[in-house]
């Protein structure tokens, strides 16, 4: 089975090329977009199994993004994790409602950012590998 | 690839370090047009507001996320004045309190990746 990919949206080189390098040495694939437009048609042609999003994006917005992310047929059901500096105590509900999986705010501890991500994707597997993984895991036992 | 490998671990660590050196090399190059924008919009051209904010968010972002404290906390005050302003007819704001305090903030903002700089 192959890496799962996860999409990062940011308009931050630095912060892309941060996020890449922590989710690489965790065993991730990455691909990038800068702006919220383009984030529709990364995901489009990607396919990534997670989206990494901030909210301060060029081109409409991040709540923008999420909204059209979940609209669109090829992407609606990848889980979403909004990372942003903007206040979560502001912002996590609206992220949430547009259909966000998570809102962590910067700066993300390293572990809980992974945490979180792994949960997402959990959540998002196929019932057949849950179960799988559920077999697995009684197995073990 | 695993983070429980020491040599790896470290090999993230230098990585991380370049990165972070690369964003305070960015942001202190962008310093120039910054502070032309804050003058500019302080004379009176509202289309820098939005210029402003979509630098001060990256800065308070990714000054948050590379550790950058009181850059963080600079940006997030100038962001927060820039949400108040963006969407205020100028002419009301040109000479008022807020503007005042945009202008004090952008300074203090600039001082901020100056002192970082000077650490680092």
């Amino acid at each position: 089975m192959g890496n799962n990919k996860i999409l990062i949206v940011d308009d931050d080189p630095d912060i892309r090329e941060g996020m890449h390098v922590r989710l690489k040495y965790s065993g991730y694939d990455t691909c990038f977009a800068n702006d919220a437009l383009s984030s529709i048609a990364a995901a489009a042609k990607e396919a990534p199994d997670l989206i990494i999003l901030d909210l301060g994006l060029p081109e409409g917005g991040g709540f923008l993004a999420i909204e059209r992310l979940k609209a669109h047929p090829t992407s609606h059901g990848i889980p979403i994790i909004v990372v942003s500096a903007k206040d979560a105590r502001a912002n996590r509900e609206r992220a949430i409602r547009a259909g966000a999986t998570a809102y962590l705010q910067k700066p993300v501890d390293n572990a809980e950012f992974l945490a979180v991500i792994r949960g997402a994707l959990r959540e998002s597997a196929p019932a057949d590998s849950q179960n799988i993984a559920g077999i697995v895991a009684c197995v073990h036992e | 690839m695993s983070t429980n490998d020491p040599d790896n671990e470290t090999r993230l660590l230098e990585q991380l370090a370049l990165i972070r050196a690369s964003f305070l090399r960015r942001i202190q190059d962008e310093l120039p047009l910054f502070r032309e924008q804050l003058a500019r919009a302080r004379a009176g051209d509202s289309t820098e507001l939005e210029q402003l904010q979509s630098f001060v968010h990256r800065i308070h972002g990714g000054a948050a996320t590379f550790d950058f404290i009181k850059v963080s906390e600079s940006a997030e005050k100038l962001e927060t004045l820039l949400e108040i302003l963006i969407g205020t007819p100028l002419a009301t704001i040109a000479e008022s309190e807020d503007m005042r305090r945009l202008v004090e903030s952008g300074q203090r903002l600039a001082l901020a990746i100056g002192a970082a700089t000077t650490r680092a």
